[in-house]
């Protein structure tokens, strides 16, 4: 199955607003709390969204945004302008998203015959409102099968906007290799969608 | 940001409107981060680099660790408030311009309680260049940028300040004329997260 080449939006992360006012970091640098609390307020969505799609048990996502927040608050004195913020904001976070990989598989390895290992994948039947559609369940069960060093790619590209220039910076991969990762992970998702999806 | 590239299709299409959508902001959990954030910039003496954080099953504060750092930040407190007073009743603050790195001040009632470990250790900082003014920030003083200004030695170049900072590991920098400047009389700590260069001193070792 073949796909031309065509112009295909990536959604502008900030499509309208600055990515982040350069008085309130500054701000922040200095140990503004309210500053820092106004950057996080900014930003909490986003990193949610990205650590959702990217953990291997989804309940982890609350403890590893608060943890880059932390982490970027500790960090923030060294912070230079000339980078830019949600890049290195996403940098520090997808740290986090995969030490946090790591610890759940260890603990999965551990739990061995354990329902455990079934319960953290994030595409679960239980009753949890955030994957109570179908479809959402679905599209998330076929993303958690997506190895992780192709996930990253593809959601920082599709979801979060990212131009492979950046992705480049934040991952310290080279583009052509980005380039396939996102599309290794974008033929898994269609070819295991198929069967699902409805016009 | 508008790239061309093979389309992925409208299933995957389809499927990135799903995870686009933007989970609601939870104030209760965004409060928790910043309380987070504000208690460990306050009590951040990484004795390296490897223990940014704890791992995230650690995050959520246990009771004793909270009163162990609020036992941390008292004395740190109360050290630095009587070395001050201590000083000043010696006469000789900011007169000078050359601190003298001495035994740390505790009043007996804290020494008996306190092992020498835990005593904070008076620490000269030195900048030597042309400058309107030049502050120390550091993760010893919540890189406050009022906290800590350097006094220049009349006829010099050479900025200085004395500051009593627990034994350890500690990053800092000088704002020079607001310009973040790594000690050029120090090695250079590098974060392995974040890149940016800052100083680093030990304190309390040989």
């Amino acid at each position: 199955m073949t796909h031309v080449l065509s112009a295909f939006p990536v959604p502008d992360p900030e499509p309208a607003r600055p990515v982040v006012d350069s008085t309130l970091i500054s701000r922040a640098k200095l140990g503004d709390i309210q500053a820092f609390e106004a950057i996080v307020a900014r930003y909490f969505t986003r990193c949610m969204r990205f650590a959702h799609g990217m953990l291997r048990d989804a309940a982890d996502a609350d403890d590893v945004v608060q943890e880059t927040f932390v982490r970027l608050y500790r960090a923030l004195p060294r912070y230079e302008e000339r980078q830019r913020f949600d890049s290195w904001l996403f940098r520090i976070l997808g740290n986090c998203c995969r030490t946090a990989n790591l610890l759940q598989q260890r603990r999965e390895s551990l739990d061995t015959g354990d329902d455990r290992a079934l319960l953290s994948v994030p595409s679960t039947d239980r009753p949890d409102a955030a994957f109570d559609q179908e479809w959402g369940d679905e599209v998330r069960r076929a993303l958690a099968e997506v190895p992780e060093y192709n996930r990253e790619i593809f959601l920082l590209h599709y979801v979060e906007g990212f131009s492979y220039e950046e992705i480049e910076r934040i991952t310290g991969v080279r583009q052509s290799a980005l380039k396939m990762r996102a599309k290794r992970a974008s033929d898994y998702l269609r070819t295991r969608l198929a069967g699902v999806h409805r016009d | 940001m508008t790239e061309r590239r093979g389309d992925p299709g409208p299933i995957v299409d389809r499927a990135l409107e799903t995870l686009r959508e933007l989970p609601a902001i939870d104030s209760v959990v965004v409060a928790r981060i910043v309380a987070a954030a504000a208690r460990t910039r306050a009590l951040d003496a990484a004795p390296n680099d490897d223990d940014l954080l704890p791992p995230p099953a650690q995050l959520r504060p246990t009771r004793w660790r909270l009163a162990a750092a609020a036992a941390a930040i008292v004395i740190t407190i109360g050290g630095m408030l009587l070395w001050r007073a201590q000083r000043r009743a010696d006469g000789d603050l900011a007169s000078s311009g050359n601190a003298p790195v001495s035994t740390p001040y505790v009043p007996a009632t804290q020494a008996r309680t306190m092992t020498p470990d835990a005593l904070p250790v008076p620490t000269q900082f030195v900048f030597d260049g042309r400058a309107r003014h030049v502050v120390l920030v550091g993760d010893f003083n919540n890189w406050d940028e009022h906290a800590t200004p350097l006094e220049r030695e009349p006829g010099s170049s050479l900025w200085s300040v004395t500051v009593p900072i627990q034994r350890g590991r500690h990053i800092y920098a000088f704002l020079v004329d607001s310009v973040w400047t790594v000690d050029k009389r120090a090695p250079v700590a590098r974060d392995p997260d974040f890149g940016v260069t800052g100083s680093v001193i030990l304190v309390g070792r040989p």
